[in-house]
């Protein structure tokens, strides 16, 4: 009679192994997101390092590998979304580090930051995740926990606010 | 206002506020978070950890009963991997398998599996493969005794994992083989796998048991190699040449199909050697990857069940 043939394997590798891929695999992306978010390159360090603590400290509670993407960018959201909660004035961004950035008018482009900047937390994660990391809705819901309902108002006022914002600063220079 | 106007000038914005470059000392501090970070242990007994310690604690009582019986009856079996640790490395541009100690463990024996081709015991080391399969094979001398073992990999696009381990039983003349079932190790392509591993026989050509320890072991496959999904199709012809050859053959018992049997394998296990029959031919099932029984020679299919 055959009997199981595996007797025991230490996890503990396994494990170290597996956080290992996800830090080769998602640390340039998460740091990157994280800094759009936050608009500051230095707690976009800490934010990252803090969400790659949480998930190896809560890494038993992951229950499918192929999926520890998605998981750690719950993480990492969640994160931000403290730190941005925290915050009592809104901080404006750095500069950009991508020349020209297609935005001919540097005014508009000041005027989207300011915008942006204003947003709350949920707004501009919604924000994010859809026009930087260009994420379909359902894997915004997934990511941020809110129902896609939820998802599809967020977006629709942040929008708003960056539109309204635009189009005044359009405005603005047609009139000088 | 278009409305793609302001989504794209948003994009741009967004994307020129990203960083290009990632801070070295971030990548080495994700790096060292496992051997810098202690994973918090619950102070409160979850209703599972309860159970498992009252389980625990049943076994104990019992374990020292038991003790407290065998200490006063004769010693029948001498003591199993107490000597010094026997490193493996083995690396080649198909892939690479490393433990801190390998043991194959035969009745009451001790093989200690040779780490390298320098050991001058060695007499075939060579772990090469295709996209879909592989083999690690070893063999050497044990004293009088010819030794192998050859650990089978196998891949589909996603996944690489070890379909099956076979070694000789320790036999001088005449030996067998005793077998370890997977599919086991099973990683994402491209990725190693890393613990410390003991199997237990599921089988063996004169009922022996054995088991085989690998201490601290990591392993990688189809470093060489693009793994893709494997195709089945008739078994080829001797003379055929220039078609492309079949990953898999349907093993076919009267009308119906009871598993496949590697093409890739069947040329490369030496088993002609023993008993001088054919050689015992995993089967797999449908999904190419569960082994259901064993081609035997002079026994035809043999599935799982009946294997003893």
């Amino acid at each position: 009679m055959r009997e199981r043939a595996l007797v025991s394997i230490d996890h503990r590798q396994t494990r170290e192994i597996a956080f290992a891929d996800l830090v080769a695999r998602e640390l340039a992306a998460a740091y990157r997101t994280a800094a759009v978010l936050l608009g500051d390159h230095n707690e976009a360090e800490d934010a990252t390092q803090d969400a790659l603590v949480r998930a190896w400290q809560q890494w038993a509670r992951l229950r499918d590998p192929e999926k520890a993407g998605a998981w750690f960018g719950r993480i990492l959201i969640n994160v931000c979304r403290d730190r941005l909660r925290a915050r009592h004035t809104p901080v404006r961004w750095l500069p950009g580090e991508l020349p020209g950035a297609n935005l001919e008018d540097h005014g508009e482009r000041e005027a989207i930051e300011r915008a942006i900047g204003d947003l709350t937390a949920d707004h501009r994660i919604v924000i994010v995740l859809r026009y930087y990391l260009d994420l379909p809705l359902d894997a915004i819901a997934e990511r941020t926990g809110a129902p896609i309902g939820t998802v599809k108002s967020r977006l629709h006022h942040a929008l708003q606010a960056v539109r309204a914002a635009y189009e005044a600063q359009e405005r603005a220079g047609e009139e000088s | 206002m278009n409305e793609r106007v302001v989504e794209d000038a948003l994009r741009a914005t967004l994307r020129s506020a990203a960083p290009l470059e990632v801070p070295t000392r971030l990548v080495e501090q994700a790096r060292a978070i496992p051997r810098t970070v202690i994973v918090p242990k619950r102070w409160w007994p979850s209703i599972w950890s309860v159970r498992i310690r009252v389980l625990a604690g049943s076994l104990l009582v019992m374990a020292i009963a038991i003790g407290s019986v065998a200490a006063v009856l004769p010693r029948i079996a001498p003591p199993v991997g107490g000597g010094k640790p026997n490193p493996v490395t083995v690396e080649s541009s198909f892939g690479s398998l490393m433990a801190s100690d390998l043991e194959l463990v035969i009745g009451n024996r001790v093989f200690r599996v040779p780490g390298s081709s320098a050991n001058p015991n060695v007499q075939t080391l060579t772990f090469s493969g295709s996209a879909t399969s592989g083999a690690l094979t070893i063999a050497w001398r044990d004293g009088q005794i010819p030794m192998t073992l050859v650990v089978f990999f196998a891949a589909t696009e996603r996944s690489w994992w070890v379909s099956e381990i076979v070694a000789t039983d320790g036999r001088s003349e005449a030996a067998g083989w005793v077998y370890f079932a997977g599919p086991i190790f099973e990683r994402p392509v491209g990725s190693l796998f890393a613990g410390h591993v003991v199997l237990a026989s599921v089988g063996s050509t004169y009922g022996v048991r054995a088991s085989l320890r690998f201490g601290e072991l990591s392993a990688r496959a189809f470093g060489s190699q693009t793994p893709r999904d494997p195709t089945t199709g008739p078994m080829p012809q001797p003379e055929a040449t220039g078609e492309p050859i079949p990953d898999f053959a349907p093993m076919v018992s009267g009308e119906q199909v009871i598993g496949y049997v590697s093409t890739d394998w069947q040329g490369r296990i030496p088993i002609n050697t023993f008993r001088g029959q054919p050689p015992d031919q995993p089967v797999f099932g449908p999904d190419l990857k569960t082994i259901v029984g064993y081609s035997v020679g002079d026994r035809g299919f043999v599935p799982l069940r009946l294997w003893h």
